[in-house]
C-alpha cells in the first residue's frame, strides 16, 4: 500500500520543478500588481487582488519545498489582510513599505535552492483543538534491544494510558515514524562513537519531515560527555538506567500533552477609554482574554467574577490612582500574589519606584510597542499560573488538594442553585493501601495513587473536577449530574482500575477503590453532601470493596 | 473501540500545483482513495457517486469557497454527515473553533508537508472519528 520507491521521489521532484518553475512569473504578477497600487488612487481592487497572490504563495511555498519564499509571501498577505481591513487607501509609507516587501520576495525568488527530494518543506503542525476528554491514549515508541526489558517497560508505560510499540533498531524506528509519527519516543541506545550510525538516524528523525515528537534517551552513564552527545542529537530528556517508570511517565506526560493552554486572563484598568480598548485589542489579539474597566471603582467586583490572572494598570486615574487601587487590592489576601503591572506615561523613576513598592510588580512606560506589551504580561501571566498551580495542587498526582477542592464544592453549589442544576460529589478510597503499602512499599503505593489518578483525569470530562482529598483518598465534583450518571461513569473506571495490572519486584498485583456519591440538591450544601458520600464511601467498605454506592439509595 | 476505516477520499482545492502534489502523498503514501476536484460545484457532482469517507476542503477559493462548498454538501444525502477536515493557512485558534462549529473535524494549516499530510489526516481521522 505505500509507495515508498524511488518513483515517488521522482514524482515528487518533477512536481516540485514544475512549481519552481512558475514561480518567476507569479511573482512578476505579485510585481505588476504592486506596481498598479502605486497608480491606482483609492481602488482597493489592486490591494484585494495582491492579497490574494501573496496568500496563495504563503500557502503553497513551504509544500514545495521553498519555506523562506512562502515565509515572505505571508508577511505581505499579513500587510495586505491588515490593510484591507482598515478599509483606507495605503499611505505613501505603507507603499513604500510593500514595495520594499515585493522587492525582497524578488531577491528570494531569484535565488530558489536547488530541489532536492525530499524537499525540506515548511512544516506546520497540524492545529487541534483540546479534546473534550482530557487526554486520549498516546503513541510511544520505544527504542531498546533488550527483549525482557522492552516487554516490561511497555507493559508499566502503558498501564499510564500510552499505546507503546517497541523496536529492536533505530531503522526500524525511524521509518515507522514516518509512516504513523509518534507523540514521543523512549530511546535506550549507548551514546558513543560506535553507535554514530545511529546518532545520526536519530538526528535524522529530528528533522522534517519526520520533527516534531520529543525523544527521551535512556543510558546507563551520567557523565557529561555522554549528556552532551544527547543534547546535540537531539534528544528533549535524559534518564539514567535504572529508570524510575514514575518519573519518566511524568516527563512523557509533560512533553506529549497536547491540551492548549487556557487562554491568560487579563484585567485593564484604564480610565481612558480608548486606550484600553487598543490594548485591550492587543493582547486578545495574542490569544488572551481580556476585561477591561474603565471605572477602577468598579474593579473590585469585576475581580471576584472574572479571576484575572494579571491586572494591567493605568497610574493615574480620576477617581483613584492606580497606587491606591493596588494596595486595595493587596489588601486582601486572595490577591496577595496576583501581578499587578503599572502601564504610565510617567517618567519619574522615583515615582516608579513608589509604585513597585507599594504592590506593583512591573512598571511599564507608555507609549509602549504592542510586542513588548504582550510579552511583559504573558511572561507574568505564565509563571503566576504556574505557582497558582503548584499551591493548589498536589505534586504527586497533579490533582487539587484538599483545601482547593472543598473551596470548589462550594462554588460549585453556589452556581448550581443559580442555574438550578444537580450536582454530584464522589468521595473515592483506595482498598487496602495499607497493605499495598505494608507489602510492596510506598514507592509502589505511590505509583498506585498515580495510576488511579491518571485513569480518573483519562476517563473523566473535562469539567468534572477532580481532588487528592487524602493519602489514599479521592474526590470528584461532577458538575451538572445526577447520582446514577456519576455512579455509572464512576463504576466503569472502577471496574477497569482493577484490571490494571502493576508491577512490583517483577510480579504482578491489582488493587481496586470503593466510592460513595451524593447530590445536590438532595443534600443541600457542601457538609452534608460531603458527609452523605462518606457515608456511602463507608457502606461500599462494609458491603465488601471493589464497588460504588450512591447515598439515599 | 473499533474507528472506522479511512479509505476515500474526496479533496477540493483550486490551485492545480497544490491540488496534484497533495493528490500524490494522499495516494502513493497514504494510500487512500482519491477523488480531486478544482472547485466546489465539482465536489458537488463528483461526490454522490464517489462515496467519500472523509471530505478534504480548502478554504480559500474563488466561486464556492469551502464553507459555501461544506454547506452545499451537507444538503446532500450522501453527504450529509461525512467528517469534513478543512485546509487553510488561516489557523488562528478562534479560526479553528469556527471551523469546529461549521462541523469540520479539525484544520490542516497550509503550507503543508507533502510527506507528512496522510499521517496528519490519519491520526485526525483516529482521534475524533473513533
Amino acid at each position: 500500500m505505500v509507495d515508498r520507491g524511488d518513483d515517488l521521489q521522482d514524482k515528487l521532484a518533477a512536481l516540485r520543478r514544475s512549481f519552481a518553475a512558475q514561480v518567476p512569473d507569479k511573482i512578476a504578477e505579485i510585481e505588476r500588481c504592486c506596481e498598479a497600487l502605486h497608480q491606482a488612487d483609492q481602488d482597493l481592487s489592486a490591494l484585494s487582488q495582491l492579497h490574494r497572490l501573496s496568500h496563495s504563495l504563503a500557502g503553497s511555498g513551504g509544500t514545495f519545498g521553498f519555506p523562506q519564499l512562502g515565509a515572505q509571501a505571508r508577511q505581505i498577505e499579513q500587510e495586505l489582510l491588515r490593510l484591507l481591513q482598515r478599509d483606507q487607501p495605503p499611505s505613501e509609507n505603507e507603499l513604500a513599505q510593500i514595495g520594499a516587501m515585493v522587492r525582497d520576495l524578488r531577491g528570494l525568488a531569484n535565488d530558489l535552492p536547488d530541489i532536492v527530494p525530499p524537499a525540506a518543506a515548511a512544516k506546520k503542525p497540524t492545529r487541534t483543538a483540546a479534546p473534550p476528554q482530557r487526554t486520549t491514549g498516546r503513541r510511544l515508541y520505544l527504542l531498546e534491544e533488550d527483549q525482557h526489558l522492552a516487554h516490561d517497560m511497555a507493559l508499566q508505560v502503558g498501564h499510564f494510558g500510552y499505546e507503546v510499540s517497541t523496536f529492536a533498531s533505530a531503522v526500524e524506528l525511524e521509518r515507522k515514524s514516518r509512516e504513523a509519527p509518534p507523540a514521543a519516543a523512549v530511546m535506550d541506545i549507548a551514546l558513543h562513537p560506535d553507535k554514530a550510525a545511529e546518532i545520526e538516524i536519530i538526528r535524522r528523525i529530528r528533522q522534517p519531515p519526520t520533527a516534531g515528537f520529543p525523544i527521551v534517551f535512556l543510558c546507563s552513564c551520567d557523565d557529561l560527555e555522554t549528556r552532551l552527545q544527547a543534547v546535540r542529537a537531539g534528544g528533549t530528556a535524559y534518564f539514567t538506567k535504572p529508570v524510575d517508570i514514575g518519573a519518566l511517565v511524568d516527563r512523557l506526560d509533560a512533553l506529549t500533552s497536547n491540551e492548549e493552554p487556557e487562554p491568560y486572563r487579563i484585567l485593564v484598568v484604564d480610565d481612558d477609554t480608548n486606550v484600553a480598548a487598543h490594548h485591550s485589542l492587543v493582547l486578545r489579539d495574542a490569544d488572551m482574554k481580556v476585561e477591561s474597566v474603565t471605572q477602577p471603582m468598579q474593579a473590585m467586583s469585576v475581580l471576584a467574577e472574572f479571576k484575572p490572572e494579571l491586572i494591567l494598570m493605568d497610574l493615574y486615574m480620576p477617581q483613584c490612582t492606580g497606587l491606591e487601587l493596588a494596595k486595595v487590592i493587596r489588601q486582601q489576601e486572595a490577591y496577595l500574589s496576583i501581578p499587578i503591572v503599572f502601564l504610565s506615561a510617567e517618567t519619574d523613576v522615583e515615582k516608579q519606584f513608589a509604585a513597585l513598592r507599594l504592590g506593583g510588580d512591573d512598571f511599564l512606560t507608555k507609549p509602549i510597542q504592542d510586542d513588548h506589551l504582550i510579552s511583559s504580561v504573558l511572561a507574568r501571566a505564565q509563571r503566576f499560573r504556574l505557582l497558582s498551580s503548584m499551591m493548589i495542587r498536589d505534586s504527586l498526582t497533579g490533582l487539587l488538594k484538599h483545601t482547593k477542592i472543598k473551596e470548589e464544592l462550594q462554588m460549585e453549589i453556589l452556581r448550581a442553585r443559580r442555574q438550578w442544576s444537580a450536582l454530584s460529589f464522589a468521595m473515592i478510597d483506595i482498598d487496602r493501601f495499607k497493605t499495598i503499602n505494608d507489602t510492596h512499599g510506598h514507592l509502589c503505593g505511590d505509583r498506585v495513587i498515580k495510576s488511579l489518578s491518571r485513569l480518573l483525569q483519562q476517563r473523566l470530562r473535562r469539567t468534572d473536577i477532580i481532588g487528592r482529598y487524602g493519602g489514599e483518598e479521592f474526590a470528584v465534583i461532577f458538575p451538572g449530574t445526577d447520582h446514577d450518571t456519576a455512579a455509572h461513569a464512576l463504576d466503569t473506571i472502577r471496574a477497569d482500575f482493577a484490571e490494571i495490572h502493576h508491577l512490583h519486584a517483577g510480579k504482578e498485583f491489582s488493587a481496586s477503590f470503593s466510592a460513595g456519591i451524593a447530590d445536590f440538591p438532595r443534600h443541600p450544601d457542601s457538609n452534608s453532601l460531603i458527609q452523605a458520600a462518606d457515608a456511602a464511601l463507608y457502606d461500599a467498605k462494609n458491603g465488601g470493596r471493589n464497588r460504588v454506592i450512591t447515598a439515599g439509595s | 473501540m473499533n474507528t472506522p476505516v479511512l479509505r476515500r477520499i474526496l479533496y477540493v482545492e483550486d490551485e492545480p500545483d497544490i491540488r496534484a502534489i497533495a493528490q500524490l502523498a494522499l495516494e502513493s503514501v497514504g494510500g487512500f482513495t482519491v477523488a480531486a476536484c478544482d472547485s466546489g460545484q465539482e465536489a458537488l457532482e463528483k461526490a454522490p457517486g464517489f462515496a467519500p469517507d472523509l471530505i478534504l476542503l480548502d478554504v480559500m477559493m474563488p466561486g464556492m469557497d469551502g464553507p459555501s462548498t461544506l454547506d452545499a454538501l451537507r444538503r446532500m444525502e450522501h453527504t450529509a454527515a461525512t467528517p469534513v477536515i478543512f485546509m487553510t493557512a488561516k489557523v488562528q485558534p478562534h479560526e479553528v473553533a469556527q471551523y469546529q462549529e461549521l462541523g469540520a473535524l479539525d484544520v490542516i494549516a497550509k503550507p503543508f508537508d507533502p510527506m507528512q499530510l496522510p499521517a496528519d489526516i490519519q491520526g485526525i481521522w483516529e482521534r475524533r472519528n473513533g
